[in-house]
């Protein structure tokens, strides 16, 4: 008995956090972002992850976006060097044993363009050849990366006719139209270039407001489902308000049967596209209760993530900004509205004092209930300075889901680092969810889950009249939904397939949505196995 | 000026008699002191003065118009002498009292200020000389004659904060080891925005005297504004317990439990604050939002439909617009949650770029 108490006691004290922070052998980026003394605003932006299977060998490879070079003297044409290897973007492909290997060259991934300073990177298998493509976010021209199936990519940008053009941020596939082909939406920051920066600041220069810079649109691409795109942008209103905007997510609010938009949006009003079904976007932020804080105050509106949270069937928001400000959580009431709900779910005390930029509502200890992880650090590298109650570099955020309230809990580091981007999947194919975070000027960051307390489902959607990959189905699992999405977060993309926590359930029932109309019904499936499904004829 | 004094002198019958010669030379020495040729004014009194050296405005004169070219220096001695011949003499005292403030004798220069009832030059120089109580007795009867000079309210601060400081080294020399010593110091600190030499402060004084009054109240203020919201809600719980009937901690710690997400007994804090001090924006707002998230939709639009009663055109009202219309909208009440945006969007300035 008494050694039974020991046990107990011992397992207590020595209780371990839910993941291990530890970077696989063969992952040596180094993000370059090249901070000045002139404080370029784009200098402080970047640091976009993916995770992506880009050769369908079962494991998630990653996928680093760098940024490039800048002098405190820049003049157009800029040139960022991005023809430099220590300015490529990355390609890891994962090997059995866990380690990558760097394939960026092999892959003909190596030179991002010298006029493209980049930032983010969304992925879709815009072509449904069954292999995701990569699509690069820039300042300069964004560029979309077909995926050849061979290991290999071509620029097919100009083909495409995708490049945008200006300073794009995070951007996201999805099928607005249900049309069976992933459509493209492409969040620009603000109307800015280096010859026009400005520096505020008193005693220390930093980086302005982007109040300080004027508003631009955001980009509608419309997959033609030829390898050609049509800028739809005017046409389905999506360029009718003019954001400063850097995260998107989607999410069918309103349960219509058509993907929504959510674009964050820093110091100024969210936007929330509500779906027509008839090719055009009703902005409906204001009424739908997500333009502002409960308090009516605009706030920096950097990462987005549109998922149930408490378990009643509709995705909800959640929306990472500064210190102060408060990360806000957005109840969907079901009605077209929502809540505000950043006080009673906990949220507020955890974020009050901290910034945050990729964020992801994941269930990362397979309780059923989805957590939130974000990427930390404030904006200003000298806000020390400025106000010494605030803190540049911070650790990143865990807080585990209880019914709805979240606290925090160990992330497996305290060390703080400039936390960017964040894309979340399952790396080992372990059942559990882990994280790849991007971190401004450093070393990324990779989270690997090692908790194994309970049981769980990941399913792979494999559709046939709706897209490829099932982006846009809506996945009900022993009462838990979960949107297909490979968008949200910030400048990020994370692992197509979708994952439920189950708790102690050894079986579940699946209900897809698919996109094309169909409902599908899987009874009595087995937990704690990869499940592919096929969209049924 | 000099007019003035004269007429004032002739009506009061005061008029000095002096020489005719040297009356006639003051006469010209007036006039040419308004067509504003001081230098021949100066050699005109100067000369009243020589044939007459017992002419008391004589020198008035010649002081004021030292005065007017700000040679308070020369303005002195022909000030002094005015007095000396004629301890009553209007205006003489007063301009002496200046010019001895403006040349640095502050000391010298209160008695003939206080004779001549002159509050706000009395009060700046009791603050140069270092008497701080009575110069702030002055200088806020001098701004009851003058509510917005910015010299007087300027000198008002400077006094009073001096004479804070002053009891505050008093103080720490007298009881370094006290608790009011280290509540002092911890003040010093957070002025200085050095919260963490602060907030130590507070822990000793609290140490020493565990039921200081306001400390708890202090620190906890230190833990919000650096958004430690569950080591704020446990300072202000701590003064709240202590002194039941401070309706500022109680709102504060309505405020925290607000942030803290415990928002029923939030609402009850906010509810007791409001009762302590009634019609007080701040807590009607918060004590608003309590009932609202709480889900008392009925209370939360009274609370703040009171607020707007009280306060129209602030922040608190903007916000309290956008919380209706928040009701409004979630009732189904389309046109009256466009009004109160309305409302709010007039009051916030159009936040689109």
């Amino acid at each position: 008995m008494f050694r039974l108490w020991l046990a107990a006691a011992v397992a207590t004290s020595i209780a371990v956090g839910i993941f291990r922070v530890k970077t696989p052998a063969g992952i040596d980026f180094l993000h370059q972002n090249s901070p000045t003394p002139k404080k370029y605003l784009i200098e402080t932006m970047g640091g976009g992850v993916a995770l992506l299977d880009y050769n369908n060998d079962g494991l998630l490879d990653v996928f680093l976006v760098n940024s490039g070079q800048l002098t405190p003297s820049m003049h157009a044409p800029y040139n960022f060097q991005r023809s430099l290897p220590k300015y490529w973007n990355r390609l890891y492909r994962q090997n059995r044993d866990g380690s990558f290997t760097d394939v960026t060259k092999a892959a003909g991934l190596a030179n991002a363009g010298d006029g493209n300073y980049g930032m983010g990177v969304a992925i879709g298998d815009y072509d449904n050849d069954g292999f995701p493509d990569i699509y690069v976010t820039n300042y300069g021209k964004d560029t979309l990366y077909h995926n050849n199936g061979d290991g290999t990519f071509t620029d097919v940008t100009a083909k495409a006719g995708v490049a945008a053009g200006g300073w794009s941020a995070s951007a996201g596939f999805f099928d607005y139209d249900n049309d069976g082909h992933l459509d493209l939406l492409v969040t620009r920051y603000m109307q800015w270039d280096p010859a026009h920066n400005k520096a505020c600041g008193g005693s220390w220069v930093t980086y302005c407001p982007p109040g300080a810079f004027p508003a631009t649109t955001n980009i509608l691409y419309h997959n033609n489902g030829d390898g050609t795109f049509a800028d739809v942008s005017k046409a389905s209103g999506i360029a009718a308000k003019k954001g400063r905007s850097l995260g998107v997510a989607f999410a069918d609010y309103d349960g219509d049967g058509y993907p929504d938009i959510f674009i964050a949006n820093d110091g100024m009003e969210e936007f929330l596209f509500h779906n027509n079904r008839n090719g055009t976007f009703t902005e409906r932020a204001e009424e739908a209760g997500v333009a502002l804080s409960d308090d009516g105050n605009p706030y920096a509106g950097m990462g987005v993530d549109f998922r149930d949270y408490d378990n009643d069937g509709k995705p909800d928001l959640i929306v990472t900004n500064l210190a102060k400000q408060i990360y806000a959580i957005y109840h969907n009431d079901g009605n077209g509205s929502f809540s505000y709900r950043s006080l009673q779910t906990g949220l507020a005390k955890l974020s009050a004092a901290s910034s945050g930029w990729g964020v992801g509502f994941v269930d990362f200890n397979n309780d059923g209930w989805k957590d939130i992880f974000v990427a930390q650090s404030h904006v200003m590298d000298n806000v020390e300075k400025i106000n010494p109650s605030m803190h540049y570099k911070e650790p990143p955020m865990l807080a585990l889901n209880s019914k709805g309230v979240f606290q925090r809990a160990d992330a497996g580091t305290s060390v703080p680092v400039a936390g960017r981007g964040a894309a979340f999947g399952d790396l080992r194919n372990t059942g559990r969810m882990d994280v790849v975070m991007g971190v401004l000027g450093a070393r990324p960051e990779v989270f690997m889950n090692q908790d194994s307390s309970n049981h769980w489902l990941t399913l792979t959607l494999v559709g046939a009249k709706s897209n490829r990959d099932g982006i846009g189905s809506r996945v009900v699992v022993n009462g838990q939904t979960q949107n297909v999405t490979t968008a949200g977060s910030y400048l990020s993309a994370s692992d197509k397939r979708v994952h439920f926590g189950l708790g102690a359930d050894r079986t579940a029932s699946v209900e897809i949505f698919w996109p094309s109309g169909i409902h599908q019904v899987l009874k009595n499936v087995r937990a704690d196995q990869f499940l592919t499904v096929k969209e049924a004829q | 000026m000099i007019t003035h004094l004269l007429l004032f002198l002739a009506m009061t019958g005061q008029t000095q008699t002096g020489s005719a010669e040297a009356v006639q030379h003051v006469q010209a020495g007036i006039a040419a002191e308004q067509q504003g040729q001081h230098g021949a004014a100066i050699q005109q009194f100067q000369t009243a003065t020589r044939l007459d050296p017992e002419f008391a405005p004589a020198y008035v004169d010649l002081g004021t118009v030292y005065m007017e070219q700000g040679s308070y220096a020369k303005a002195i001695p022909a000030l002094r002498r005015a007095i000396q011949l004629d301890e009553n003499i209007e205006g003489a005292k007063g301009m002496l009292g200046v010019a001895l403030l403006a040349q640095g004798y502050s000391t010298q220069a209160i008695p003939y200020l206080k004779a001549a009832g002159l509050q706000g030059p009395l009060g700046i120089a009791q603050l140069e000389a270092g008497d701080l109580e009575n110069s702030i007795v002055s200088l806020e009867a001098a701004l009851k004659d003058h509510p917005n000079d910015p010299q007087l309210l300027f000198s008002l601060s400077r006094a009073a904060g001096l004479l804070s400081k002053q009891a505050g080294d008093a103080l720490l020399a007298t009881h370094p080891n006290s608790a009011p010593a280290h509540e002092a110091l911890a003040e010093n600190y957070w002025g200085l925005q050095r919260a963490a030499n602060a907030e130590k402060e507070y822990q000793t004084a609290l140490q020493l005297q565990p039921k200081l009054p306001g400390a708890h109240l202090a620190m906890g203020k230190i833990y919000a504004s650096a958004q430690q919201w569950p080591q704020a809600e446990q300072q202000f719980q701590a003064e709240a317990a202590l002194r039941p009937g401070d309706a500022e901690a109680a709102y504060r710690l309505g405020d925290a439990l607000l942030t803290n997400g415990k928002i029923r007994q939030a609402q009850a804090e906010l509810a007791r604050a409001d009762k302590l001090q009634p019609d007080m924006p701040e807590i009607l707002y918060d004590l608003g939002k309590a009932e609202s998230l709480n889900g008392d939709t009925v209370g939360a639009e009274a609370t703040w439909k009171h607020l707007l009663r009280i306060e129209a055109n602030s922040d608190l009202s903007a916000k309290a617009h956008f919380g209706l219309a928040g009701i409004y909208r979630k009732q189904g009440k389309l046109a009256e949650a466009a009004r109160e945006m309305k409302e709010f969007q007039s009051i916030k300035g159009n936040t689109n770029p």
